[in-house]
């Protein structure tokens, strides 16, 4: 079946459009000011000036949730990359480099894999200034060794073919080979990582946001509008549903697309 | 004979790889302290009281902090062999808040892993023994989105209709089972489905795709040939042979709960090892901090080992191999 027909694909590719718009121009859109206070309008549901209704300094949900998601998309890019570029290095050499080099930076990975993402996150930004940057940072740091494994793994086919052979045959030096003979061969694994990588990232911001430890009020983040609203669900339940099916909804069109993405990619699905 | 010795030196591996990990995290928390900004001298007297120079010097006297590091190092980790984590600073033993967290956080994951296993097998099974057909497509969707919808969400919905909307179960907190035993299970119903309805949707897909595999090989095809009836094959041949990578995921699902209950722990009030780990960090209790992580590492780290065994145990070709 091919990849633009299956069920759902196309939405979650529309979905994802929509983010990436809103995240750009979602200022631009946006009704009302996000950090406007208005204390005559405190939770209250939909309304005709306020959409989605106020939250608990009667500032309108729907702004909110339109600046909301940039902090959010920011983090998740910023760390993918870090985690892309550091994890792909990490790989090839764990692959490709001198045996007891490789042997080292594998066991590293192997136990830095070992830990729920969450508990490293928490560790390291309760102890940081939160912000967009080191969040990003911290993430991606997490994120390095998952990218390092199918890196690797990517890499150790790779080295066994002929092309990559000839590249020895003929003398090039290591940094040649690997930007010409390996790195654009393992490229699509790479971005199917890159994909499941930027919804898990956005789950652990918004995790962290809900925490209270992630994006610092009174700036809107998504997690951090669910984790507030958790305190008014019985004044205001509706509060807490908006961001719920925004970032949901999300992860739900990343993940689908991610794994369709999968499937197109792997020759041995696609012949099925 | 043989696959004795081979299975003890598994074993040994194992046990040597553990240790590693768990002294590597121990050294990471103790050096907490030191790479972490602030003073844990000045957050322990308060910084706004403007402590005198006498006052902080004699508090880092207590604490040992004027030694070398090396010295505090070797001694923090021995202390923390004998089960002494230090003193919390607010003067309580860390040890103590750990005991109190910690069997509530193991409770909650236990009950978790009970709901997920309990649903995502059967419907594993019958996705698999439905292949392609719309029952399979519908649970698979099903699971994806249970991956996808992040557990404080799940749980804020699922509070909002079973608490606030139907009231048929408490939407937050902890009762003590000396205190009421049937409030106490009710308080668990809500933290434990949220959180084993996610893990659920994983333990379904590796279901699906572990019987799948089972089911295409020779062996069931002879099965079949013979003239065995489909449910004893199923039941008897592929359901134990597709066992191994399943118990494996609950394995390590339980694993990963030890710190991966913090979102719901957060969102239900559940007091256990996780919610104790966020207070501290926004406190800066360093101490307690670096007690509740070495704790979670701990089980993370023994229930892993534990798995891993298990899986050699089970699969005789994996005992082999590795060994």
């Amino acid at each position: 079946m091919r990849m633009s027909r299956r069920p759902g694909v196309l939405a979650s590719a529309a979905i994802v459009v929509l983010v990436i718009l809103v995240a750009l121009i979602g200022p631009l859109i946006a009704p009302h000011n996000p950090l406007l206070i208005n204390q005559n309008a405190v939770n209250q549901g939909s309304s005709a000036t306020y959409l989605l209704g106020t939250d608990e300094f009667g500032r309108d949900i729907l702004s909110r949730l339109l600046y909301g998601i940039r902090p959010t998309i920011a983090v998740a890019a910023l760390s993918t990359l870090i985690a892309a570029i550091g994890g792909t290095a990490l790989g090839i050499v764990g692959a490709y480099g001198r045996p007891a080099i490789a042997a080292f930076v594998m066991r590293v990975v192997d136990i830095m894999l070992s830990f729920p993402p969450i508990l490293l996150a928490l560790l390291a930004v309760g102890f940081w200034q939160s912000g967009i940057a080191s969040l990003s940072v911290v993430i991606g740091l997490i994120f390095i060794p998952h990218f390092a494994r199918v890196a690797q793994s990517a890499t150790l086919q790779v080295i066994r073919q002929e092309y990559v052979e000839a590249e020895h045959a003929m003398g090039a030096r290591a940094m040649r080979v690997v930007g010409r003979a390996i790195l654009p061969n393992i490229l699509s694994p790479l971005v199917v990582q890159a994909t499941l990588t930027i919804a898990a990232a956005i789950l652990l911001e918004s995790g962290l946001s809900f925490l209270g430890l992630g994006i610092i009020p009174p700036d809107p983040s998504w997690g951090q509008m669910i984790g507030t609203a958790r305190g008014y669900l019985n004044q205001n339940p509706m509060y807490v549903v908006w961001p719920s099916l925004c970032l949901a909804l999300t992860v739900l069109a990343i993940n689908i697309l991610g794994d369709a993405l999968r499937d197109h990619l792997d020759p041995r699905l696609r012949q099925e | 004979m043989q696959t004795l010795t081979a299975f003890a030196i598994v074993l040994g591996q194992k046990l040597v790889t553990a240790l590693i990990q768990l002294w590597v995290i121990a050294t990471l928390v103790f050096s907490i302290m030191y790479v972490m900004p602030g003073d844990p001298v000045l957050l322990l007297l308060g910084a706004e009281s403007n402590p005198t120079p006498e006052a902080i010097a004699t508090t880092r006297h207590q604490l040992g902090l004027d030694q070398p590091v090396l010295t505090q190092y070797l001694k923090w980790l021995g202390n923390a062999l004998h089960g002494d984590l230090g003193t919390s600073l607010n003067g309580y033993p860390v040890a103590d808040y750990i005991q109190a967290s910690m069997p509530k956080t193991i409770e909650l994951a236990v009950a978790a892993i009970l709901v997920a296993a309990l649903l995502g097998i059967p419907l594993g099974i019958a996705a698999a023994l439905n292949r392609g057909r719309f029952l399979d497509g519908f649970l698979t969707s099903l699971s994806t989105v249970g991956i996808s919808v992040p557990v404080y969400i799940l749980g804020s919905l699922l509070i909002l209709v079973f608490s606030l909307q139907l009231g048929w179960l408490p939407s937050s907190g902890y009762t003590d089972m000396s205190r009421n035993v049937g409030l106490h299970y009710q308080k668990l119903v809500l933290p434990a489905v949220t959180l084993g309805l996610g893990l659920a949707a994983s333990i379904a897909r590796m279901t699906r795709s572990s019987m799948l595999e089972i089911l295409g090989r020779d062996f069931v095809r002879s099965l079949h040939a013979r003239g065995m009836r489909e449910r004893r094959v199923i039941w008897l041949h592929v359901l134990r042979n597709a066992a191994i990578p399943i118990v494996t995921i609950i394995g390590l699902q339980l694993g990963n709960l030890m710190g991966g209950t913090v979102l719901v722990e957060a969102l239900f009030n559940w007091p256990g090892i996780s919610t104790l780990l966020v207070t501290a960090v926004s406190n800066r209790n360093y101490p307690l901090v670096q007690g509740s992580i070495l704790t979670i590492a701990a089980l993370f780290i023994v229930i892993n080992l534990c798995v891993d065994l298990l899986y050699s145990l089970l699969d005789p070709r994996i005992r082999r191999r590795r060994a």
